[in-house]
Protein backbone atom coordinates (compact mmCIF):
# COMPACT_ATOMS: atom_id res chain seq x y z
CA UNK A 1 0.00 0.00 0.00
CA UNK A 2 1.84 2.85 -1.47
CA UNK A 3 -0.28 5.59 -2.06
CA UNK A 4 -2.47 7.49 0.23
CA UNK A 5 -5.17 6.98 -1.38
CA UNK A 6 -5.54 3.50 -1.48
CA UNK A 7 -5.43 4.14 2.22
CA UNK A 8 -8.35 6.10 2.45
CA UNK A 9 -10.46 4.07 0.06
CA UNK A 10 -9.77 1.14 1.95
CA UNK A 11 -10.37 2.46 5.48
CA UNK A 12 -13.41 4.14 3.99
CA UNK A 13 -14.52 0.71 2.78
CA UNK A 14 -13.84 -1.15 5.87
CA UNK A 15 -15.54 1.46 7.71
CA UNK A 16 -18.71 1.68 6.14
CA UNK A 17 -19.18 -2.01 5.93
CA UNK A 18 -18.71 -1.98 9.79
CA UNK A 19 -21.07 1.22 10.67
CA UNK A 20 -23.40 -1.12 8.49
CA UNK A 21 -23.13 -4.46 10.70
CA UNK A 22 -23.14 -2.13 14.10
CA UNK A 23 -26.66 -0.81 12.71
CA UNK A 24 -27.98 -4.03 11.48
CA UNK A 25 -26.98 -5.79 15.15
CA UNK A 26 -28.74 -3.40 17.08
CA UNK A 27 -31.91 -2.77 14.93
CA UNK A 28 -31.83 -6.75 14.69
CA UNK A 29 -31.60 -7.12 18.11
CA UNK A 30 -34.25 -4.26 19.44
CA UNK A 31 -36.84 -6.18 16.99
CA UNK A 32 -35.93 -9.75 18.60
CA UNK A 33 -36.71 -7.97 21.85
CA UNK A 34 -39.69 -6.43 20.27
CA UNK A 35 -41.03 -9.89 19.29
CA UNK A 36 -39.84 -12.23 21.61
CA UNK A 37 -42.60 -9.91 23.84
CA UNK A 38 -45.83 -10.86 21.99
CA UNK A 39 -48.19 -13.40 22.73
CA UNK A 40 -49.43 -15.30 19.44
CA UNK A 41 -52.95 -17.68 19.19
CA UNK A 42 -51.89 -21.11 18.82
CA UNK A 43 -52.61 -22.49 15.26
CA UNK A 44 -53.89 -26.14 15.16
CA UNK A 45 -51.90 -27.04 11.98
CA UNK A 46 -53.19 -30.88 12.02
CA UNK A 47 -55.07 -33.16 13.99
CA UNK A 48 -54.70 -37.13 13.87
CA UNK A 49 -56.90 -40.08 15.57
CA UNK A 50 -55.05 -42.66 16.89
CA UNK A 51 -57.41 -46.32 17.11
CA UNK A 52 -55.47 -47.90 19.79
CA UNK A 53 -55.35 -45.35 22.28
CA UNK A 54 -58.60 -43.98 21.44
CA UNK A 55 -57.20 -40.31 21.49
CA UNK A 56 -56.57 -37.74 18.78
CA UNK A 57 -53.26 -36.00 19.11
CA UNK A 58 -53.79 -31.99 17.84
CA UNK A 59 -50.04 -30.46 16.37
CA UNK A 60 -50.31 -27.21 17.79
CA UNK A 61 -48.01 -24.42 16.69
CA UNK A 62 -46.96 -21.54 18.96
CA UNK A 63 -46.28 -18.99 16.71
CA UNK A 64 -45.22 -15.85 18.92
CA UNK A 65 -42.20 -15.01 21.31
CA UNK A 66 -44.00 -16.13 24.60
CA UNK A 67 -45.34 -19.17 26.01
CA UNK A 68 -48.60 -19.99 26.30
CA UNK A 69 -50.06 -22.97 28.56
CA UNK A 70 -53.32 -24.87 27.66
CA UNK A 71 -55.07 -25.36 31.28
CA UNK A 72 -58.20 -26.58 30.07
CA UNK A 73 -59.74 -29.22 26.81
CA UNK A 74 -63.10 -29.49 26.04
CA UNK A 75 -64.94 -31.18 23.51
CA UNK A 76 -67.95 -32.16 21.45
CA UNK A 77 -68.74 -35.93 20.06
CA UNK A 78 -71.02 -35.67 17.11
CA UNK A 79 -71.32 -39.27 15.15
CA UNK A 80 -71.46 -39.85 11.69
CA UNK A 81 -73.81 -41.88 9.41
CA UNK A 82 -71.71 -45.29 9.89
CA UNK A 83 -71.50 -44.69 14.20
CA UNK A 84 -73.91 -46.46 16.43
CA UNK A 85 -72.50 -44.38 19.21
CA UNK A 86 -74.37 -41.49 20.67
CA UNK A 87 -73.50 -37.98 21.02
CA UNK A 88 -71.54 -36.42 23.76
CA UNK A 89 -70.31 -33.69 25.49
CA UNK A 90 -67.18 -33.75 27.61
CA UNK A 91 -66.02 -30.31 28.98
CA UNK A 92 -63.44 -28.66 31.46
CA UNK A 93 -60.75 -31.15 31.05
CA UNK A 94 -58.14 -29.97 33.35
CA UNK A 95 -54.55 -30.22 31.74
CA UNK A 96 -51.09 -28.60 31.85
CA UNK A 97 -49.53 -27.86 28.67
CA UNK A 98 -46.87 -25.75 27.74
CA UNK A 99 -46.55 -24.67 24.36
CA UNK A 100 -43.32 -22.87 23.65
CA UNK A 101 -42.64 -20.34 21.46
CA UNK A 102 -41.71 -20.74 17.78
CA UNK A 103 -42.50 -24.86 17.41
CA UNK A 104 -45.07 -27.13 16.70
CA UNK A 105 -46.31 -28.87 20.09
CA UNK A 106 -48.46 -32.22 20.02
CA UNK A 107 -51.21 -32.86 22.53
CA UNK A 108 -53.09 -35.11 22.85
CA UNK A 109 -57.33 -35.65 23.63
CA UNK A 110 -58.12 -38.63 25.30
CA UNK A 111 -61.67 -39.29 24.07
CA UNK A 112 -64.29 -40.41 26.62
CA UNK A 113 -63.32 -43.83 28.05
CA UNK A 114 -65.60 -47.13 27.18
CA UNK A 115 -66.99 -45.53 23.46
CA UNK A 116 -66.88 -47.42 20.26
CA UNK A 117 -63.72 -46.32 18.51
CA UNK A 118 -64.08 -43.19 16.04
CA UNK A 119 -65.66 -44.31 12.24
CA UNK A 120 -65.43 -42.29 9.05
CA UNK A 121 -67.80 -39.43 9.37
CA UNK A 122 -67.60 -39.07 12.79
CA UNK A 123 -66.55 -35.50 14.14
CA UNK A 124 -64.65 -34.02 17.46
CA UNK A 125 -65.41 -30.17 17.76
CA UNK A 126 -62.48 -29.92 20.31
CA UNK A 127 -61.90 -26.42 22.55
CA UNK A 128 -58.47 -25.70 24.06
CA UNK A 129 -58.26 -22.63 26.25
CA UNK A 130 -54.85 -21.48 27.15
CA UNK A 131 -53.33 -18.35 29.10
CA UNK A 132 -50.75 -16.48 28.42
CA UNK A 133 -47.63 -14.82 30.78
CA UNK A 134 -49.05 -10.77 30.02
CA UNK A 135 -52.48 -11.26 31.75
CA UNK A 136 -54.50 -13.60 33.51
CA UNK A 137 -57.55 -14.22 31.26
CA UNK A 138 -58.50 -17.27 29.43
CA UNK A 139 -58.26 -17.80 25.38
CA UNK A 140 -59.98 -20.26 23.61
CA UNK A 141 -58.99 -22.12 20.15
CA UNK A 142 -62.10 -24.27 18.97
CA UNK A 143 -60.90 -26.99 16.22
CA UNK A 144 -63.28 -29.00 14.12
CA UNK A 145 -62.25 -32.89 13.18
CA UNK A 146 -63.85 -34.97 10.65
CA UNK A 147 -62.72 -38.71 10.88
CA UNK A 148 -61.09 -39.14 6.78
CA UNK A 149 -61.73 -35.58 6.10
CA UNK A 150 -59.09 -32.91 5.27
CA UNK A 151 -59.95 -30.08 6.77
CA UNK A 152 -56.27 -28.78 8.20
CA UNK A 153 -54.16 -26.60 6.13
CA UNK A 154 -50.46 -28.69 6.83
CA UNK A 155 -48.77 -25.11 7.45
CA UNK A 156 -45.85 -24.02 9.19
CA UNK A 157 -42.73 -23.46 7.83
CA UNK A 158 -39.63 -25.05 9.45
CA UNK A 159 -41.16 -25.60 12.68
CA UNK A 160 -39.79 -28.16 14.92
CA UNK A 161 -41.95 -30.99 16.41
CA UNK A 162 -42.02 -31.83 20.09
CA UNK A 163 -43.80 -35.00 21.32
CA UNK A 164 -45.53 -33.64 24.62
CA UNK A 165 -48.83 -35.50 26.06
CA UNK A 166 -50.37 -33.90 28.42
CA UNK B 1 -0.80 17.30 30.05
CA UNK B 2 -1.09 16.77 26.48
CA UNK B 3 -3.90 15.58 24.32
CA UNK B 4 -3.23 11.73 24.05
CA UNK B 5 -2.96 11.46 28.20
CA UNK B 6 -6.38 13.78 28.48
CA UNK B 7 -7.94 11.22 26.22
CA UNK B 8 -6.85 8.09 27.51
CA UNK B 9 -7.86 9.59 31.50
CA UNK B 10 -11.32 10.98 30.50
CA UNK B 11 -12.03 7.43 28.66
CA UNK B 12 -10.83 5.43 31.62
CA UNK B 13 -12.82 7.53 34.55
CA UNK B 14 -16.19 7.50 32.22
CA UNK B 15 -15.36 3.42 32.06
CA UNK B 16 -14.23 2.90 35.75
CA UNK B 17 -16.81 5.08 37.10
CA UNK B 18 -19.36 2.85 35.10
CA UNK B 19 -18.06 -0.13 36.31
CA UNK B 20 -17.90 0.84 39.62
CA UNK B 21 -21.26 2.44 40.23
CA UNK B 22 -22.82 -0.72 38.46
CA UNK B 23 -20.87 -3.36 40.70
CA UNK B 24 -21.96 -0.97 43.99
CA UNK B 25 -25.33 -1.59 42.56
CA UNK B 26 -26.34 2.08 41.17
CA UNK B 27 -30.22 1.27 40.53
CA UNK B 28 -30.73 3.13 37.48
CA UNK B 29 -27.44 2.45 35.66
CA UNK B 30 -27.60 -1.43 36.64
CA UNK B 31 -31.05 -1.64 35.44
CA UNK B 32 -30.18 0.26 32.23
CA UNK B 33 -27.14 -2.36 31.66
CA UNK B 34 -29.77 -5.55 32.43
CA UNK B 35 -32.30 -4.41 29.79
CA UNK B 36 -30.25 -3.27 27.10
CA UNK B 37 -26.91 -6.06 28.47
CA UNK B 38 -25.27 -6.01 24.37
CA UNK B 39 -25.23 -1.91 24.04
CA UNK B 40 -23.76 -1.89 27.89
CA UNK B 41 -20.79 -4.62 26.34
CA UNK B 42 -20.70 -2.84 23.21
CA UNK B 43 -19.63 0.61 25.33
CA UNK B 44 -17.31 -1.17 27.70
CA UNK B 45 -15.92 -3.13 24.35
CA UNK B 46 -15.34 0.37 22.86
CA UNK B 47 -13.69 2.24 26.02
CA UNK B 48 -11.70 -0.51 26.94
CA UNK B 49 -10.15 -0.94 23.52
CA UNK B 50 -9.50 2.52 23.14
CA UNK B 51 -7.77 2.63 26.63
CA UNK B 52 -5.02 0.36 24.66
CA UNK B 53 -5.63 1.57 21.35
CA UNK B 54 -4.54 5.11 22.32
CA UNK B 55 -0.96 5.15 22.46
CA UNK B 56 -1.18 3.61 19.41
CA UNK B 57 -3.46 5.61 17.40
CA UNK B 58 -1.92 9.14 18.85
CA UNK B 59 1.68 7.33 17.81
CA UNK B 60 0.88 6.28 14.28
CA UNK B 61 -1.57 9.85 13.55
CA UNK B 62 1.89 11.66 15.31
CA UNK B 63 4.77 9.59 12.80
CA UNK B 64 2.17 9.72 9.59
CA UNK B 65 2.05 13.81 10.28
CA UNK B 66 5.70 14.14 10.75
CA UNK B 67 6.76 12.11 7.95
CA UNK B 68 4.50 14.14 5.89
CA UNK B 69 6.46 17.13 7.52
CA UNK B 70 9.71 15.32 6.15
CA UNK B 71 8.13 15.03 3.15
CA UNK B 72 7.03 18.55 2.23
CA UNK B 73 10.77 19.77 3.57
CA UNK B 74 9.64 21.43 6.88
CA UNK B 75 11.65 21.77 9.95
CA UNK B 76 11.37 19.38 12.73
CA UNK B 77 12.91 19.21 16.32
CA UNK B 78 15.02 16.05 16.41
CA UNK B 79 15.07 16.06 19.89
CA UNK B 80 11.13 15.49 20.10
CA UNK B 81 11.09 12.51 17.78
CA UNK B 82 13.90 10.70 19.75
CA UNK B 83 12.41 11.31 22.73
CA UNK B 84 9.34 9.40 21.11
CA UNK B 85 11.27 6.94 19.72
CA UNK B 86 12.33 5.84 23.35
CA UNK B 87 16.19 6.80 21.93
CA UNK B 88 18.67 8.48 24.50
CA UNK B 89 19.65 12.30 23.26
CA UNK B 90 23.36 11.49 22.84
CA UNK B 91 22.87 9.59 19.86
CA UNK B 92 21.38 12.17 17.77
CA UNK B 93 24.30 13.77 16.07
CA UNK B 94 24.76 9.97 14.24
CA UNK B 95 21.30 9.74 12.93
CA UNK B 96 19.19 11.27 10.67
CA UNK B 97 15.36 12.01 10.85
CA UNK B 98 14.23 9.42 9.04
CA UNK B 99 16.16 6.89 10.63
CA UNK B 100 14.48 8.08 14.12
CA UNK B 101 11.04 8.13 12.82
CA UNK B 102 12.34 4.28 11.68
CA UNK B 103 12.91 3.81 15.56
CA UNK B 104 9.58 5.99 16.35
CA UNK B 105 7.83 2.92 14.06
CA UNK B 106 9.87 0.17 15.81
CA UNK B 107 9.03 1.36 18.93
CA UNK B 108 5.37 1.01 18.62
CA UNK B 109 5.70 -2.39 17.10
CA UNK B 110 4.98 -4.60 20.13
CA UNK B 111 2.22 -2.50 21.78
CA UNK B 112 0.51 -2.98 18.18
CA UNK B 113 0.98 -6.89 18.34
CA UNK B 114 -0.63 -6.98 21.67
CA UNK B 115 -3.59 -4.67 20.85
CA UNK B 116 -4.20 -7.08 17.54
CA UNK B 117 -3.97 -9.95 19.53
CA UNK B 118 -6.27 -8.86 21.65
CA UNK B 119 -8.71 -8.00 19.42
CA UNK B 120 -8.57 -11.15 18.04
CA UNK B 121 -8.85 -13.13 21.30
CA UNK B 122 -12.44 -10.83 21.57
CA UNK B 123 -13.19 -11.86 17.51
CA UNK B 124 -12.28 -15.30 17.54
CA UNK B 125 -14.75 -15.93 21.16
CA UNK B 126 -17.67 -13.75 19.10
CA UNK B 127 -17.16 -16.02 15.95
CA UNK B 128 -17.63 -19.03 18.20
CA UNK B 129 -21.28 -17.67 19.37
CA UNK B 130 -21.81 -16.66 15.80
CA UNK B 131 -21.22 -19.99 14.08
CA UNK B 132 -22.67 -22.14 17.00
CA UNK B 133 -20.01 -23.81 18.01
CA UNK B 134 -20.47 -22.48 21.59
CA UNK B 135 -24.67 -22.20 21.71
CA UNK B 136 -25.63 -19.59 24.16
CA UNK B 137 -29.36 -17.56 23.19
CA UNK B 138 -27.84 -14.79 26.16
CA UNK B 139 -24.04 -14.48 25.18
CA UNK B 140 -24.20 -14.58 22.05
CA UNK B 141 -25.51 -10.81 21.63
CA UNK B 142 -23.42 -9.91 24.34
CA UNK B 143 -19.74 -11.20 23.09
CA UNK B 144 -21.11 -9.43 19.29
CA UNK B 145 -21.77 -6.35 20.88
CA UNK B 146 -18.38 -6.32 22.67
CA UNK B 147 -16.77 -7.31 19.31
CA UNK B 148 -18.31 -4.72 17.54
CA UNK B 149 -17.45 -1.59 20.36
CA UNK B 150 -13.57 -2.97 20.05
CA UNK B 151 -14.08 -2.87 16.16
CA UNK B 152 -14.28 1.04 16.41
CA UNK B 153 -10.95 1.84 17.68
CA UNK B 154 -9.56 -1.27 15.70
CA UNK B 155 -10.38 0.41 12.65
CA UNK B 156 -9.00 3.45 13.64
CA UNK B 157 -5.42 2.17 14.59
CA UNK B 158 -5.23 -0.47 11.15
CA UNK B 159 -6.11 3.33 9.20
CA UNK B 160 -3.81 4.78 10.91
CA UNK B 161 -1.26 2.60 10.80
CA UNK B 162 -1.26 2.11 6.97
CA UNK B 163 -1.15 5.88 6.42
CA UNK B 164 1.99 5.85 8.97
CA UNK B 165 3.62 3.01 7.20
CA UNK B 166 2.42 4.86 3.67
CA UNK B 167 4.36 8.30 4.54
CA UNK B 168 7.45 6.50 6.13
CA UNK B 169 7.58 4.48 3.02
CA UNK B 170 7.77 7.78 0.94
CA UNK B 171 10.38 9.68 2.83
CA UNK B 172 12.60 6.22 3.04
CA UNK B 173 12.41 7.01 -0.73
CA UNK B 174 13.44 10.72 -0.60
CA UNK B 175 16.17 10.13 2.03
CA UNK B 176 17.75 7.22 -0.73
CA UNK B 177 17.35 9.97 -3.18
CA UNK B 178 18.66 12.56 -1.47
CA UNK B 179 22.17 10.51 -0.79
Amino acid sequence: MKKPGLVVLSVTIVAILLGWSIGAFFTERTVAKMVASIPASPIIVGAKYDRDKHAITYSILNPGGTELTVVQESFVFTPGKNSREKGYIVSNLPVHVTLPPRVITAVELKLKAGTEKLQIGDAVLATFTYLHPLSPDLYTVVHPFKLGVKTTVKASKGGREVKKNE
Amino acid sequence: MNKERILWWFVFVVLAGMLILSFLGFFSLATIIAVNPEAAAFFIGFAGFWLFANRLIFGYGLLANTAKAFLDGRELNKEKIAQKANQPIEKLEEMGIVSLLVMWKNHLEPFKYAYYLGFFLVFTISLLFELNIIASITFAPIAKGLMFGSTIPTVIVWGLELTANCYLTESLNKNAEDR
